[in-house]
């Protein structure tokens, strides 16, 4: 469970990146994000694995309040979650299967059980051909599904991607979103952050608008544009 | 098993991360080996002084001349008496003509000079050895009274040299050796801190994940317990020629005494100079991550 209650996020005291934003996400809800360039998406993202503190407001992860975590209790909050970065952040140097291995590792898991868990992971993303690679030799598309391994191989409660379908041809989004519907499926709170109208259309989900700062709009069962609110640039 | 195998992985990256970074690498390394190779010469001379004291301390002579006209049996009971003590080593009697044929000796390549000596004008003598340079003072200020000691000679001054030398060298080496180690804290707290910067994004995408710090630090710890051990190697196989050389040297020099190579002793420089790499190496990285990783 996910609760953001009255929360406001300031840059450099000028720029209001989440302006006086309410939200509750239950456990194994599944979220589209949407909202133009900047209208602080990957910030509320951000608040949620407290890569950043929320200048105003509370926010609440399982019931947590993430303002009095302690520093060393940092860590454990973001092992409860799998991240997809909007620029992938996949090691260059390490082969596909050492990535997912990886993030095994960081839970305290080690090297063989790592492995095996990170093959597991591979082949429900359907890239277990491509686990000796290194990310460099692969296409884009199979660079997000690597990166999705990589988040859910320790089966997170919540899963969050930031624009994981940007920049990919139509059937290759399409495909990277159905990944994404089965993580949920999982039972994996899922989070994803968007731009891709097409996507949000295509799949009838939750879907929260930001503009600005602020939430424009939270349709449970929704489409992109609605009452004539274009979340698009 | 598994621990093995993470640390062979993380051990594995440290070698990737060295290789990277070449140039830091071959700096580090060379000042690293050149601060342990210069602090197992100081053990080495050290302890070569310290062979050469304890081999010359027990040629400590107080010698003991004698009155040419002191009875046999005064001399014999003051040898006794000596000899009854525990720290006497032994007690040897010369007498007036061994003492003129010692000096014959000595001056073997002139003898023109010991020519004019008709008369033996050399007394007899005491001499007593012990490894106790305190007894041997004390006995040389108690027996300055001693109605048949014409004279006392103490014949210390070759070991208090000695050993001041040593204990100047042994001052120095430290000091010296406590400069390089700071040195050489820094050269590999420089290279962590050029590592970890170049690691910056994957320490930050580590940090998302979950990592904790113990997890983020381990590799560069081990980087610079890398830096220690390769510099330990260096200077093991160079100290250990240096140990030989310096053997062959006090064989040379004291060469009354068998002195053997103790491989024991070279075994426990190298382990001294392993250690001494692994916590400088893996200090320097220490206080270098805690400085610079606080992404
Ligand atoms: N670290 C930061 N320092 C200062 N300003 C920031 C910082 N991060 C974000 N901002 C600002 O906050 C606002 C929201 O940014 P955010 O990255 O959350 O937008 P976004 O919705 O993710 O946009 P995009 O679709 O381009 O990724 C923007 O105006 C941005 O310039
Ligand atoms: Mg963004």
């Amino acid at each position: 469970m996910i609760v953001l209650r009255n929360v406001s996020k300031v840059y450099d005291l000028r720029v209001t990146a989440l302006d006086d934003v309410t939200l509750s996400i239950p456990k194994g809800d599944f979220v589209f994000l949407v909202g133009h360039n900047g209208a602080g998406k990957t910030t509320l993202l951000s608040l949620l694995v407290r890569a950043d503190q929320a200048s105003s407001g509370v926010v609440l992860v399982g019931g947590q309040d993430l303002a009095l975590l302690k520093e060393s209790e940092v860590p454990l909050l973001r092992r409860r979650f799998g991240i997809v970065f909007q620029d992938l952040k996949l090691f260059p140097k390490k082969t596909v299967a050492e990535n997912v291995a990886l993030a095994m590792q960081v839970q305290g898991c080690t090297g063989k059980r790592a492995h095996i868990s990170a093959a597991d992971a591979l082949e429900l993303v359907g890239l277990q051909h491509r686990a000796s690679f290194l990310p460099g030799q692969i296409s884009g598309g199979e660079q997000r599904k690597a990166a999705i391994a990589r988040a859910i191989v320790h089966r997170p409660e919540i899963f969050i991607a930031d624009e994981p379908t940007a920049s990919l041809p139509p059937e290759a989004a399409w495909e990277i979103t159905c990944l994404l519907m089965e993580v949920n499926r999982l039972g994996i709170t899922t989070l994803v952050a968007t731009h891709d109208r097409d996507v949000v259309d295509g799949f009838s989900r939750r879907v929260v608008a930001l503009d600005n700062g602020r939430i424009a709009r939270d349709v449970q069962i929704g489409k992109f544009m609605e009452n004539g609110v274009n979340a698009t640039t | 098993m598994a621990a093995l195998s993470y640390i062979a992985s993380m051990s594995g990256s440290a070698v990737v991360n060295a290789w990277r970074h070449r140039t830091m690498t071959v700096i580090t390394v060379l000042i690293v080996s050149l601060m342990m190779t210069t602090l197992g010469m100081f053990l080495v001379v050290e302890n070569a002084l310290s062979v050469m004291i304890a081999s010359l301390e027990e040629q400590v002579n107080l010698i003991i001349y004698l009155e040419d006209e002191a009875p046999p049996s005064d001399v014999l009971a003051l040898r006794q008496e000596l000899l009854d003590d525990a720290r006497t080593i032994s007690v040897e009697y010369v007498t007036k003509e061994q003492a003129l044929e010692r000096l014959r000796a000595s001056f073997q390549d002139e003898p023109d000079l010991l020519q004019p000596l008709l008369d033996n004008p050399l007394p007899a003598s005491l001499e007593v050895r012990s490894d106790d340079p305190e007894f041997l003072q004390s006995q040389a200020s108690a027996l300055l009274g001693n109605p048949i000691v014409e004279d006392i000679d103490l014949a210390q001054d070759v070991v208090d040299n000695l050993i001041r030398i040593s204990q100047v060298a042994t001052f120095l080496g430290y000091a010296l050796g406590a400069g390089l180690a700071l040195v050489a804290l820094f050269v590999i707290g420089s290279a962590i801190r050029l590592t970890v910067y170049a690691r910056r994004g994957e320490i930050e995408v580590l940090r998302l994940m979950g990592a904790s710090d113990h997890f983020i630090r381990w590799p560069f710890l081990l980087e610079g317990v890398f830096f220690g051990l390769i510099g330990a190697l260096v200077s093991s196989i160079l100290v250990g020629i240096a140990y030989i050389w310096v053997h062959e040297l006090l064989q040379q020099l004291i060469s009354f005494l068998p002195v053997s190579l103790d491989i024991t002793y070279l075994l426990r420089l190298i382990l001294i100079l392993a250690l001494f790499g692994i916590a400088i190496g893996g200090l320097g990285s220490y206080l270098s991550v805690r400085r610079f990783l606080t992404i």
